[in-house]
């Protein structure tokens, strides 16, 4: 801490300074660059509950139903894919992430729904000057005789400088 | 401006976050979820009761569908002659019930290249794809996610020289998505 210094002068009255800072850094963003998208699965009737387990990881994870083989995804389709977020800001920033602590609800034809647990996969603790990613995955829990249909749900990430 | 100010005069060091300190976004978790196929057929490959012309040559007895909504089948022979009494010529039809995102272009439809009904008797089943009908109704009302087809199929059968009997065997098809 500077010590400010009196001013010799008249006596009857003093003048000191002391040092102003301030650092201006730029706001923290976030965009949504890709959805969670599961895949085109077809369910063999005779499943049962499945999950469908894609784990988050940087640029790729892996996918597998639970139990094993019930499920198939149409290879015609759209491959799955995680979901990713472009966090931006100021460089060498440290920041946390927050994602929904709870399973969100994914909304399908009729009053069909199914739940997802989220997982996520950030390597950075620190913006990255070419800019960081957050994949995000989840395990998707498929009820007994699922209604054929697209089933979508909303869920929300935040970042925040530390 | 004015909060700068306030932190010039309290001479203090400070990050200024206001409302940029976090963000916000949202995305959504979607899945397909795609009908299983559902196959069945009705309907008999019959070649009927075919008097050899010559033993010691093949017959060879060929059904052709004739359109997409008939079991009559045309019948072409090699080396032998219908029997008055015989039955007349059909062809099953296949019914597939499927999903309506993925739709007819998205499956693939194989049957086995051939059939074995006896040591020397081969039958060569042939898709009727060109017979192809859209809007099957012999399922149940379908699911709106559905939607339903059917084809015929017909094959060329061929007998070794002086194979004679009753033979049986069963066509087998495949309906799958890509």
């Amino acid at each position: 801490m500077a010590i400010g210094q009196a001013a010799p002068a008249a006596g009857t009255s003093g003048t000191a300074t002391a040092p102003a800072k301030v650092n201006l850094i730029r706001p923290i963003t976030l965009r949504r660059a890709q959805d969670l998208w599961f895949g085109c699965l077809v369910i063999d009737p005779n499943s049962g509950q499945l999950q469908i387990v894609q784990t988050a990881a940087d640029g790729g994870g892996t996918r597998k139903p639970d139990p094993p083989g019930v499920s198939q995804l149409l290879t015609s389709a759209r491959p799955w894919h995680n979901a990713r977020f472009e966090v931006g800001g100021q460089s060498e920033a440290g920041f946390t992430v927050t994602m929904p602590g709870y399973p969100i609800v994914i909304h399908g034809p009729g009053l069909q729904t199914m739940l997802v647990r989220l997982n996520y996969y950030c390597s950075d603790t620190m913006i990255d000057p070419q800019g960081s990613s957050i994949w995000v995955g989840g395990k998707l829990d498929i009820p007994e005789n699922p209604r054929p249909g697209h089933y979508s749900g909303d869920f929300e990430v935040t970042v925040a400088y530390q | 401006m004015k909060l700068i100010s306030l932190a010039l005069v309290a001479a203090g060091s400070i990050s200024l976050f206001a409302g940029g300190g976090s963000a916000t976004a949202t995305a959504p978790a979607h899945v397909q979820i795609i009908s299983p196929i559902t196959l069945i057929s009705n309907g008999i490959m019959e070649f009927g009761k075919v008097v050899v012309d010559d033993l010691s040559q093949p017959v060879v007895v060929k059904l052709e569908p004739t359109n997409n909504d008939s079991f009559i089948a045309n019948k072409t022979i090699v080396n032998g002659t219908v029997l008055s009494s015989s039955q007349a010529p059909t062809v099953p039809f296949f019914h597939a019930r499927y999903d309506k995102t993925v739709g007819w272009g998205g499956l693939t439809i194989t049957t086995d290249p051939v059939v074995n009904l006896a040591p020397g008797v081969n039958l060569v089943p042939e898709l009727g794809l060109g017979f192809v009908k859209n809007g099957c109704v012999i399922f149940p009302p379908l699911d709106p996610s559905q939607e339903a087809s059917h084809f015929p199929v017909g094959g060329t059968l061929t007998a070794d020289p002086d194979v004679l009997g009753e033979y049986n065997g069963l066509v087998s098809v495949t309906v799958a998505y890509n």
